[in-house]
């Protein structure tokens, strides 16, 4: 069995890339994917291989524009299988290990899309994800990235949407039958990082003009049943600091000069081959 | 005995060529400017709306066959089930690339001539057919 340490950042355009290089060397990050990236990966790359070389740029099959990815391991274990503009499914099989298949996404935002448009985007990426899940003959699935609406919205939580619930003890029943037709589950851990109870902030992006709902949760990670055991809850979290520098501002909102997003960082293992 | 009127109004016959079979067509001349190395796969879906109501999704899909059949889906339109036209965007594929509205075949043909000839999607397509020959 091997943890990996997953990184998502919507990085808002950012050219800087040293507070995400930042983070991967505090938190020792395996899988970092990142969304509205303006910075060239390589160059992250190079930096962050200056003492030792660890980490690998992205698989040149990928075409995915919204979405980049960067590992620990070379890029042929993890390889684009179905893309477009938003987001790319891959298949990570790296030795001895069991394969999963990972997505990372970022959905069209509030600003240009209306609620029914960002379902019609919810049910086309369940439904390419459902398609290869067929294909590989998997069920292990995760999604990761900025899905532009929160964990309770339509378009995560129906089953013409993601289908994703806060429980994993519904998510582990399978699926649910609606009108002779099975809809597949996905967990979704988000609902417990939304709110300032027991969490280091309220959510992970902030947006004063909308006065019911202030905080947000758009940036998010999914798993299907078959993963939930090997997803370690308490590693997941939206981070405010890196080491002593936090990446919020005075206010208590994400600092812009990092990005309008907070980090959300977690742990994953992948079992052995059987 | 009096003449039986006939009280339907005059109907103009005319073949409506589907989305669909206009998207078929153009995903096999993909195979052939390509020799093959990218092929074009249509998928069509019923998806239901937040209201209750249905749409029709069109697909266009590129599919590599020597890559693992990696496939990156190039457009995206919808319509009401009961009419073909008008066509609605692909919601977010087609950035960039807007159209005033896809409202018979002609219209369609431009806005899939403005797609395909689009320098994002030329990139795409020789990216993938560099990696494509190599394999």
């Amino acid at each position: 069995m091997k943890e990996l340490t997953f990184l998502f950042w919507n990085t808002n355009k950012n050219t800087n890339f040293i507070p995400v290089k930042d983070i991967i060397e505090h938190y020792d990050v395996d899988v970092i994917i990142l969304a509205e990236c303006d910075f060239k990966t390589q160059e992250l790359v190079v930096a962050l291989n200056e003492k030792k070389a660890l980490y690998f740029d992205e698989n040149g099959l990928a075409q995915c524009e919204k979405i980049k990815i960067i590992t620990k391991f070379p890029p042929k274990f993890l390889v684009p299988i179905l893309e477009d503009n938003r987001y790319s499914i891959r298949t990570l099989s790296l030795p001895l290990l069991d394969s999963i298949l990972i997505v990372g996404i970022h959905l069209p935002d509030k600003g240009r899309s209306s609620s029914d448009n960002q379902l019609l985007a919810s049910r086309s990426l369940y439904s390419d994800i459902e398609k290869m899940e067929s294909e590989h003959k998997s069920e292990k699935t995760i999604i990761i990235g900025d899905f532009n609406m929160n964990p309770f919205e339509n378009g995560m939580v129906s089953m013409n949407g993601l289908n994703a619930v806060m429980s994993e003890s519904i998510a582990m029943t399978g699926s649910r039958i609606v009108q002779d037709r099975e809809f597949k589950y996905f967990y979704n851990p988000m609902w417990s990082l939304y709110g300032d109870v027991g969490n280091n902030v309220p959510g992970s992006y902030f947006y004063r003009k909308n006065e019911n709902l202030p905080w947000n949760v758009f940036d998010q990670v999914l798993l299907r049943p078959a993963l939930i055991p090997n997803f370690d809850k308490s590693s997941l979290t939206f981070l405010d600091s890196i080491g002593t520098e936090s990446l919020l501002s005075k206010s208590g909102y994400p600092d812009k000069k990092f990005s309008d997003h907070l980090p959300l960082i977690f742990k994953l293992k992948l079992n052995k081959k059987l | 005995m009096s003449e039986v009127t006939n009280l339907w109004p005059d109907f103009t016959i005319e073949k409506v060529r589907t989305p669909k079979t206009v998207l078929k067509e153009q995903a096999a001349l993909l195979g052939e400017r390509t020799r093959n190395l990218i092929l074009g796969e249509v998928v069509s879906d019923k998806v239901p709306l937040k209201s209750g109501k249905e749409v029709i999704s069109e697909e266009l899909y590129l599919v590599v066959p020597s890559l693992g059949n990696y496939r990156y889906r190039l457009v995206e339109l919808y319509h009401e089930p009961a009419l073909v036209y008008p066509l609605f965007e692909g919601l977010y594929l087609s950035e960039g690339m807007k159209s005033n509205g896809i409202n018979d075949e002609n219209d369609l043909t431009k806005y899939l001539s403005s797609v395909f000839t689009n320098t994002k999607t030329k990139t795409i397509i020789q990216s993938l057919l560099a990696q494509a020959m190599e394999s």
